[in-house]
């Protein structure tokens, strides 16, 4: 019992009894729910602490710094189920020619132009998956071709904005929205540039790997008028979303706003905008910005009882005395979220950590919009890691009948060492995250 | 009773379409902020506070809907591994266990709210508005989230797929 009342005791106890709870089937809403109540049961006064776990609960997402999030998703419900994805994809198919591995090539610039208009790493996923996985197979693209980059471009979507989980991270950790949003363009691009490099080295290796097919001819005029037409007004969402915060114009909200409206006002134009569309679009918002919120407003007693209980002080006070290098906590926290997220959904591994890593970044002077970066591709990492990464399963469930777990995973590996190396670059050059926050005009 | 089923089923998607119409209201609502600050009127005072109870109101109304539809994010990599009988048990315990966290908010949203009512307490935001109306979702939301979980206590299929991961997150 004195265990429970060290501060490490009491972290564990709190951070194992969620995991627990989740790994016993519990919904992660509803397993956080009853972390929190037994926590405040033991060590804020038995079931007096209930009224504040519910004043807590409904301040939690009262919070002005979360309306980016559904308005993050609705973008990226607009985005599919108009088919404006599909017009990018089309366009892109012309330009590549008969380049070796052109489907892969194309998955990673049209994943990143996805990651650039929808906020969710699942949708993107889902989405490319269906629509290029079939394609490869009958061209006889080897898997880890196939899969590997759908696997690795789906996640950018976690790291270039819109990212609805940037948001989230940066509202919890109480960090500048917009910053932190700006913040994963150039890792991101970088780490696109590096899945193209990837898939280079691949057709080098093993040309078998995409064998090359017969595509027709097209005028370079057919090329350059499908890129302005089906890909250059993407570049105004885009404008509306990261140039509108950057310049200063707006604020992340309403550069939320804007990019769901230049969706729409897109959609319009093109001619696929409908009642359908619309009532799609929204019930789609509504299933994941319902889902998500429904989970922080559970878990909104958590970070207080870890403050509460001191095992946030104790954690940090140890973290001053131990006699480790800061790169090495970095390392440790990176460790512990590609763990979590073996077998853990993003925002709860979130929900669990950010009270925790956050002030210790804090004491080990990190700055703590590059830490939430690196946090983000974590995150991001952690979703294609076996034996539970969602986006494994997510191809799972678009791949063709036969395929392994092992081979989904295999397929991705490659992808998480570019991750890796982008985790390298950040922390020799900072500035590859802190640049652009620092060009944007407060 | 089939009357009532029918009624009760309309409440579930009706308060669904309220929570997506209130999404749509945050949507409008920040166009139309922005509009009017930009041809140089005062900005929209009301609208900060009404999108703030909209994100509350939308989780709380859409709750029991994403029960039914089994949206809300759960691991099933260990349960998938249980024998039969004790997966089915496991289940049928968690149901029980949510049910019991539900009635507790239930009780004590409306204990809040009461309190709230009873001291006429103002809930300060870009504008003032009655504290008990926070609290209004809590009693509603998780009395149906409760009943949801209810059906599959009492055998309405089961709220686990038998798959690992989820298609529904960020």
């Amino acid at each position: 019992m004195e265990l429970l009342s060290e501060w490490y005791g009491i972290a564990g106890f709190l951070v194992g009894m969620v995991i627990v709870f989740m790994l016993l089937g519990i919904p992660v809403a509803f397993a956080f729910l009853t972390a929190n109540i037994i926590g405040a049961m033991i060590y804020m006064g038995g079931l007096d602490a209930m009224p504040q776990i519910v004043v807590n609960a409904v301040e939690s997402v009262t919070i002005f710094a979360l309306i980016p999030v559904p308005l993050f998703i609705i973008m990226g419900e607009l985005f599919f189920h108009t088919g404006l994805a599909i017009r990018v994809f089309d366009a892109l198919d012309l330009c590549f020619g008969r380049l070796p591995g052109r489907l892969s090539y194309i998955t990673v610039v049209g994943g990143t132009i996805f990651a650039t208009l929808s906020g969710s790493t699942m949708a993107n996923t889902a989405m490319m998956g269906s629509m290029m996985v079939p394609e490869m197979t009958s061209r006889g693209y080897k898997k880890h071709m196939s899969m590997g980059p759908i696997l690795g471009t789906g996640g950018l979507a976690m790291i270039i904005p819109p990212s609805a989980l940037a948001v989230l991270l940066a509202s919890l950790a109480e960090i500048d929205i917009g910053k932190l949003l700006i913040a994963g363009v150039l890792p991101g691009l970088v780490l696109a540039v590096l899945y193209s490099i990837l898939i280079y080295a691949q057709v080098k290796i093993d040309k078998d790997a995409a064998p090359e097919y017969v595509v027709e001819q097209t005028k370079l005029g057919k090329i350059v008028w499908a890129l302005i037409v089906n890909v250059l007004p993407m570049g105004f969402v885009v404008f509306c979303v990261i140039g509108l915060i950057i310049l200063g114009i707006a604020t992340p909200t309403e550069s939320a706003g804007f990019g769901a409206l230049g969706v729409l006002i897109l959609a319009a134009l093109y001619r696929v905008l409908s009642w359908n569309v619309v009532v799609k679009s929204v019930a789609g918002s509504v299933r994941v910005t319902a889902m998500v919120l429904l989970i922080i407003l559970a878990s909104s007693t958590f970070s207080q009882l870890l403050a509460f209980t001191g095992a946030s002080a104790g954690l940090i006070e140890w973290a001053t005395k131990v006699d480790l290098a800061p790169i090495v906590m970095l390392l440790i926290m990176f460790g512990v979220l590609l763990v979590l997220g073996m077998f853990m959904d993003q925002v709860s591994m979130m929900l669990l950590t950010v009270p925790i890593f956050f002030p210790l970044a804090g004491t080990l002077q990190f700055d703590l919009i590059w830490f939430g970066l690196v946090m983000l591709l974590a995150l991001e990492i952690s979703l294609t890691t076996p034996p539970f990464g969602l986006l494994l399963f997510v191809m799972m469930g678009v791949a063709p009948q036969g395929t392994t777990l092992w081979q989904v995973a295999m397929a991705a590996a490659p992808y998480i060492g570019c991750a890796l190396i982008v985790l390298v670059l950040l922390i020799l050059f900072p500035g590859l995250a802190l640049y652009l926050p620092g060009l944007m005009v407060s | 009773m089939k009357l009532v089923s029918r009624a009760y089923d309309g409440l579930i998607v009706g308060l669904a379409i309220l929570a997506g119409l209130m999404l749509v209201v945050i949507f409008v609502g920040i166009i139309a902020d922005v509009a009017i600050r930009t041809v140089g009127y005062n900005a929209l005072q009301w609208y900060s506070a009404i999108a703030e109870y909209c994100l509350l109101f939308s989780t709380m109304l859409a709750a029991p809907w994403l029960v039914r539809l089994r949206g809300h994010v759960v691991v099933e990599s260990l349960t998938m591994a249980m024998p039969p009988r004790v997966r089915w048990a496991m289940a049928k315990a968690v149901y029980v266990l949510c049910i019991v966290l539900c009635g507790l908010f239930v009780y004590y949203g409306f204990v809040e709210m009461a309190l709230a009512l009873d001291t006429g307490e103002l809930d300060l935001r870009s504008i003032d508005m009655p504290k008990w109306i926070l609290f209004i979702p809590f009693p509603l939301g998780f009395t149906l989230v409760a009943i949801e979980f209810g059906r599959y206590l009492f055998g309405f299929g089961s709220y686990y797929t038998g798959t690992v991961g989820s298609s529904e997150s960020l």
